[in-house]
């Protein structure tokens, strides 16, 4: 077990390797110059002198070469330092810091809106197949999945925030400051975004839990007079999690950094709006410290579901220890 | 998974649903605080706060808070005096500047003709990226009389130079406060403004304070500004009809009607900014004026204002010079027309009766730039040109400009200022700029604009310029197409705005301290 975690680990540090290399080079192949958009080409209709533009330039350490460039970034990764953003001269690592949090909890709390609604209605649904229940909670689920998040978002401000006024229409006030308004302003991107993600797992629950319905220790659990309840919990439930478990930390994965929609109608200041204007302004110390950590997240997730496997589910064990 | 955990968590599920449902109480502020703060729906985050930089109008209407600079504009849009009591121009080409008695930066500390001298300086230190070094450059030396008294000699008679003045990116600086922060004002602030930076909680909402040294008694009339940043339109126009704001600028087009019919909110608008096609006339086909002045005649204005600007525009058909401007010329004002058949025919004249071939650039990231190419093509290819469409993103678009690799592009901007020099960064030579044409050096238009900004007879100014507009309008390096309205939305509890008119409109939030907020 110690040795297979620690082989993961290893695979991990090469793979944000790949990935910080690859962000470095995709970002400086793609066309625009950060110097131009500080120097106010975002709202001025003076041009900037071709000295302004070389002395910024070289303010910023963008006129040495991209090798340089590329080795000066992994020295600083080495000491974990992200370096600083070329707009605001802020620490990359403190904006990522005050952003990630916030789009976390969101994402966390849309991810238990989802979980718990997904699978009682898959449920439901598998054990009414063929019904007009199942054809209703289906349609439920399908319209999670398929109603752009941006169209859900925008129908909830308008329902809920505009014409009844029960809840902000959007911003983002810190927990530790005002806990009800915190909650308040949680409630309509969360449900959005739980909306979507309601589809994904509610199907798989449906589709899973059908599959382990018809198996055999199934019938012999019933056959031996175990209540319906017990049933679906201890021998239903539990085999069919896996698939659940894996899309959800799937989706928990490509949420981080993919929140853009919901935190943009929203007002939530996450992690993905930060990213999402990085780019736009070619910010490139912002851009690769985002990517660079969510991807880190990502392996993160992707590691403790499958370490998860083995508790779910006895028969997986990893190189036969534990 | 055994009963009693399962249990547990339903337990939790159903409580996550309570505090959602209970989450529904005490919207509104508990009724009768007193002196309730303006509640701002800003366009965007500010990039950056330094003051002597532009990085977008939204950054710049909280920098108007902050800061004050030796002019302003005035409602109306007259220059006016801010931190300077009095000056004279004892020569053409020399100003002296006598401060107000007594002023302060916001934390107490004196603001003498030292940091007047010191934010000169820094405006043309190219590192600093200074938004006003071009313009200022005539600026030959600065001299400390006193501390009350700068003297400024300029190397030209320059007939701009207080309006220059008075953009808020000639805002004075505090030089011991710049320098023991490394020269970098972008987060760290501290200016004379009407207000003081409160909490900027990255992300979500930056708070303004009122500036106990602030040099006008009695003003700001509101204790607190609260900008809260919006960056979709239809959440920031939402956010106004809820009520969590007071105020928003960038009224969405589609929604102007909307809410000029709402008993409930008042609402100012004023067309300003403009929109236009720029040539590159390096390349075929616009290497030919005979092709760009057909352009003139090939566009439906209205088409463009109704469809990118949801009739809130105005068709240009000259040049973007108002009734008002020293340089107005009606005669100008319909230098063109909505004539296809006429476009036509001169196309067929320079050589391309089977109709052109180009790409017109744009960019998707702004709706109204990629509507109005999309009106543009489509009136082309009516009349048997061949017009594809480049809509990268706007970072892309911009770098694509800077190196002059397109035919021509649509493209909006506002004069920096009312003065008709604001046509020098439109027609007089320079490096390639995303905004301006491309290849367009002309020594007669060039010697004209140098010799209008020099000039302080206003009527042989307005002579001078009538010759540069008919000019400019023959050369057609430019074809410019409407104005869009820029406006202001607020609830009836918010008293005392005004709107600045034209091009001034974005330094509407300089006047911001008058404003008053009602329970």
């Amino acid at each position: 077990m110690l040795k297979y975690a620690s082989r993961r680990v290893l695979i991990a540090v090469v793979l944000l390797w790949v990935i910080a290399s690859l962000v470095f080079a995709f970002l400086h192949l793609l066309p625009g110059d950060p110097v131009l958009i500080i120097l106010g080409s975002e709202g001025g209709s003076q041009a900037p002198s071709p000295d302004q533009v070389v002395a910024v330039r070289h303010a910023l350490g963008l006129d040495r070469p991209l090798p340089e460039q590329y080795g000066r970034w992994l020295a600083q990764l080495g000491r974990f330092d992200l370096g600083t953003s070329l707009y605001d001269s802020t620490s990359v690592t403190s904006d990522i810091l005050g952003r990630l949090p916030t789009s976390l909890q969101l994402i966390a709390v849309a991810v238990a809106l989802a979980v718990a609604g997904g699978i009682a209605i898959g449920i439901a649904a598998a054990r009414r197949r063929g019904t007009w229940v199942d054809a209703a909670l289906s349609g439920v689920l399908a319209s999670g999945l398929s109603i752009p998040v941006f169209v859900v978002g925008t129908l909830m401000v308008l329902v809920f925030g505009v014409l009844l006024k029960w809840v902000p229409i959007g911003g983002y006030v810190p927990f530790t400051r005002d806990p009800a308004a915190y909650l308040r302003q949680l409630v309509l991107p969360a449900v959005t975004l739980a909306f979507s993600l309601l589809g994904i797992v509610g199907r798989i629950t449906r589709g899973s839990v059908l599959e382990v319905m018809h198996q055999e220790y199934v019938r012999t659990a019933r056959a031996k007079g175990l209540s319906e309840a017990r049933v679906l919990t201890r021998h239903v439930l539990r085999t069919a999690l896996i698939p659940i478990v894996t899309v959800i930390g799937f989706q928990f994965g490509i949420l981080i950094g993919g929140t853009v929609l919901v935190e943009y109608v929203f007002n939530w200041p996450g992690i993905s709006t930060l990213l999402f204007t990085a780019i736009q302004r070619r910010d490139y110390p912002t851009v690769q410290g985002v990517v660079l950590v969510t991807s880190a997240l990502f392996i993160l997730i992707n590691m403790v579901v499958d370490l998860s496997y083995a508790a779910l589910d006895p028969r997986i064990r990893y190189e036969g220890g534990a | 998974m055994t009963r009693a955990r399962l249990r547990k968590w339903v337990v939790a599920v159903a409580l996550t649903a309570l505090l959602g449902a209970g989450a529904t109480w005490d919207l509104l502020p508990a009724p009768g605080a007193p002196e309730p703060p303006l509640i701002f729906g800003l366009s965007a985050e500010p990039v950056n706060l330094d003051p002597n930089l532009s990085v977008g109008a939204a950054a710049q209407t909280v920098k108007m808070q902050l800061y004050s600079g030796l002019f302003r504009f005035g409602t109306g849009g007259t220059v006016q005096n801010d931190l300077v009591a009095s000056y004279e121009q004892p020569t053409p080409t020399t100003y002296v500047f006598h401060l107000r008695r007594n002023l302060k930066f916001s934390d107490g500390s004196p603001l003498t003709a030292t940091d007047v001298a010191f934010t000169f300086e820094r405006i043309a230190d190219a590192k600093v990226g200074a938004y006003l070094r071009t313009l200022l450059g005539g600026v030959q030396s600065v001299d400390v009389v006193d501390p009350q008294t700068v003297k400024v000699t300029l190397s030209a008679p320059d007939a701009v130079f207080t309006t220059l003045l008075a953009l808020p990116q000639a805002a004075i600086v505090s030089k011991a406060f710049a320098l023991a922060h490394n020269d970098d004002l972008k987060a760290a602030t501290l200016g004379e403004g009407p207000y003081v930076l409160g909490e900027w909680q990255r992300g979500v909402q930056l708070t303004v304070e009122r500036n106990p040294n602030y040099y006008q008694r009695g003003l700001p009339r509101t204790s607190e500004i609260r900008f809260v940043f919006y960056p979709d339109d239809n959440s920031r126009f939402a956010a106004l009809e809820s009520g969590a704001v007071d105020m928003i600028e960038y009224v969405p087009w589609q929604d102007i009607s909307a809410i000029r019919a709402n008993p409930e909110f008042g609402y100012q608008g004023t067309p300003g900014p403009f929109m236009y096609l720029q040539f590159n006339v390096t390349q075929a086909p616009f290497n030919d004026a005979r092709v760009r002045r057909a352009m003139g005649y090939a566009i439906d204005r209205d088409a463009i204002v109704k469809t990118a600007f949801f009739g809130r525009g105005t068709p240009i058909y000259g040049l973007p010079i108002t009734k008002g401007n020293l340089a107005y010329d009606p005669a100008l004002d319909h230098y063109y027309t909505y004539d296809p058949a006429k476009a036509k025919q001169m196309l067929g004249e320079a050589g391309f009766a089977n109709g052109f071939t180009a790409t017109l650039l744009s960019t998707s990231q702004y709706g109204m730039l990629k509507d109005t190419a999309q009106v543009v093509q489509q009136n082309l290819n009516a009349i048997g040109e061949h017009v594809t469409l480049a809509l990268p993103d706007w970072a892309t678009r911009i770098a694509t400009g800077n190196a002059g690799r397109y035919q021509f592009a649509a493209s909006g901007a506002v004069g920096d200022y009312p003065d008709p020099d604001f046509l020098t960064v439109y027609f007089h030579s320079g490096p390639t700029y995303y905004n301006y044409t491309t290849g367009y050096d002309d020594a007669t238009m060039d010697a004209m604009l140098s010799m209008a900004r020099g000039m302080l007879d206003p009527a042989g100014r307005a002579a001078m310029y009538g010759r540069i507009e008919r000019k400019a309008l023959d050369d057609a390096p430019y074809i410019f197409l409407n104005y869009r309205e820029q406006g202001y939305a607020y609830k009836k509890s918010v008293g005392g705005f005004r709107i600045l008119p034209g091009f001034l409109v974005f330094y509407t939030a300089g006047t911001l301290d008058t404003i008053t907020v009602t329970n």
